[in-house]
């Protein structure tokens, strides 16, 4: 994307601005401002076109859900799926068998690997070791950006076994899947990942070597949380500081703004403001739920259990990548496929309600929908990780130039696309309008 | 010992002309097949929505590779096809020019090429058949214009891929 770098400078004043940002997906700028040596305004101003899905989805069957909101996004399109499919199974209070639940986080997993391995190697790393681009990258460290992608293809292959195609997979539905794979056809995924396992060992080693900028702060995380595993589908929304809520009660405790500069909603916590969630969040509420290989490999490399700078989510970003590559490969291990047919569902008798929060890569992704009795979508909210994340990003800004305004303003645009690179934001996903009015005719 | 050639597909059903890659190559299957074809002229065709790694990874397994994919610049018309050599240096522009992607969650073409070239994983031979859009929006109707310069595209492959059987 182009990048222009407008600079105003004056005796007291200078602005740095930022037309397109690169590297994040989707399109969004910044606008920061500065004034007597303080940092005065910061705006991330989000300029995709809005989005309509939720007004899409009004008059839809509650089946086409999960893969009309799929469409949301090309890289995190299971993510929509799960929290769409888990929230309209709470309207039937169906609970999946193990299989179909461990396929679900497999499924899942493919997902992550393909995003974070994305973002790790081809985004973000160029940032820490001095390049504008990956391409650039490659040409000195051809081998890491050829492991990055060794182990996006094999998240690729997860989801194209498990989803039926590798982008906008097909294959998930409510109550199930329409085809259940055989154990054979998962054990053809095993020899790669395992391969790509290593590989991910590797990658912990290389990022753990990068120089990270000093910043941190006292985050308020959130995540979802679940007493057996680390999370993806299913868990209770809880945070650092006190919160622990069923996924029904989100809209009790979360609110969402509109702000002028941007076509993003702002979230926020009713209680306490702006919080944070993705890779940091998940790994600082659920350390303890990671698999040892996880736990030995951040040790090996002198990572804490806690992180709270910012900078240092791209070592967190790859130890979930060890994460997923490993829990993958235990899911196939143990996979063993029943007789299932995915039942008839008894459509509710008024108005209902339903909610689901599923473990984007980005962070948690939240769905409500309101069902009539003919099973029709009446009403449907959908907010992605990014846009909960907007407004900490626009504060972490703040902080970062507060903490660097002795830098060029050159150097110091650099500092701000990376530190908003830390949250992978996916910008064409965090764009949608607050109301829209309908009449039907 | 023949080589192995592929021919690459890339759009979006859902986005207008875009997906103008994916229909020439369901077209080209079956006049590339293995069954229609002399072993010479035969090519894999695969169908792609711009994934890197997938890209990558048929430039690395084959010899020769054709693109079939959307472009998008004022110096064509809706529908005009444009053949692109990678090896001939007077196309350079060309390329730097018709580098916009239509997808905002991957690396456009034009990237995939020089990462490619970066890693030195390129084909021996690399030719892009673009063929001009001009409606990118959410869609899945291609316009008739296209459809008769995907047929154009085929002929014009068929003869090049069979030409380089005589070679």
């Amino acid at each position: 994307m182009k990048k222009e770098l407008k600079v105003k400078t004056g005796l007291k004043t200078r602005k740095i601005q930022v037309d397109y940002l690169a590297r994040v997906e989707g399109e969004g700028s910044l606008f920061i401002s500065t004034k007597s040596g303080r940092v005065d305004t910061v705006q991330l101003k989000i300029f995709e076109p809005p989005r309509f899905f939720e007004a899409f989805l009004r008059g839809r069957q509650f089946e086409e859900a999960s893969d009309i909101t799929s469409r949301i996004c090309g890289i995190c399109p299971v993510a929509y799926q799960m929290s769409a499919i888990h929230a309209m199974e709470r309207a039937f209070n169906f609970k999946p068998p193990s299989f179909i639940r461990d396929l679900r986080r497999l499924l899942y997993c493919g997902e992550w690997i393909e995003s974070h391995a994305l973002h790790i190697f081809m985004l973000h790393a160029p940032d820490f070791l001095g390049y504008p681009d990956a391409i650039r990258m490659a040409k000195d460290h051809p081998e890491s950006v050829k492991r990055g992608l060794q182990m996006k293809k094999a998240g690729n292959e997860i989801v194209r076994v498990l989803g039926g195609r590798e982008i906008h997979p097909i294959n998930a539905k409510v109550g199930g899947f329409y085809k259940i794979p055989s154990k054979n056809e998962l054990k053809t995924l095993s020899e790669s990942l395992k391969a790509a396992r290593e590989e991910a060992l590797k990658a912990v080693q290389w990022v753990s070597t990068f120089p990270f900028p000093d910043y941190s702060k006292d985050y308020e995380f959130v995540a979802l949380s679940h007493p057996d595993e680390y999370p993806l589908n299913e868990g209770r929304l809880i945070s650092n500081k006190g919160l622990n809520i069923d996924v029904s009660d989100y809209d009790n405790h979360f609110a969402e703004t509109h702000v002028e500069h941007t076509h993003a909603l702002h979230s926020s916590l009713i209680a306490r403001g702006e919080y944070l969630v993705g890779p940091l969040a998940r790994y600082n509420l659920n350390f303890d739920k990671l698999p040892k290989i996880v736990k030995e490999a951040a040790r090996d490399i002198g990572f804490s259990n806690v992180c709270l700078n910012p900078f240092q989510s791209i070592v967190v970003r790859t130890l979930e990548l060890l994460f997923a590559f490993d829990e993958s490969l235990r899911i196939i291990e143990n996979y063993q496929p029943e007789e299932f047919e995915t039942p008839s569902f008894t459509l509710p008798t008024k108005n209902t309600t339903v909610y689901s929060c599923t473990e984007a890569p980005r962070g948690i992704l939240y769905h409500r929908y309101v069902l009539n009795k003919d099973g029709i979508i009446e009403d449907a909210k959908i907010v992605p990780p990014t846009s909960q994340n907007q407004k900490t990003i626009e504060l972490d800004l703040h902080g970062v130039v507060e903490k660097n305004l002795h830098l060029s303003n050159e150097n110091l645009t650099l500092l701000c696309e990376q530190t908003i690179r830390n949250y992978d934001p996916c910008i064409s996903c965090a764009t949608h309008f607050l109301k829209l009015e309908r009449k039907d005719v | 010992m023949s080589k192995k050639i592929a021919i690459l597909g890339i759009g979006n059903d859902f986005r207008g002309d875009d997906s103008v890659g994916l229909v020439a190559i369901r077209k080209a299957k079956t006049l590339f097949s293995e069954q229609d074809s002399s072993p010479e002229a035969t090519a894999k065709t695969i169908e792609s929505q711009g994934e890197i790694s997938q890209i990558l990874d048929c430039f690395e397994k084959h010899d020769i590779v054709y693109i079939i994919d959307a472009v998008n610049t004022p110096t064509l018309k809706q529908g005009e096809v444009v053949r692109l050599d990678l090896n001939d240096k007077s196309n350079a522009f060309q390329m730097e020019n018709l580098s916009a992607g239509t997808s905002t969650h991957s690396f456009n073409l034009k990237q995939i090429i020089d990462l490619a070239e970066a890693l030195n994983t390129l084909p021996a031979q690399l030719v892009i058949y673009g063929i001009a859009g001009d409606d990118f929006s959410t869609t899945d109707q291609l316009n008739p214009r296209l459809i008769a310069s995907v047929e154009q595209v085929i002929s014009m492959l068929n003869t090049e891929i069979n030409g380089l059987s005589h070679h």
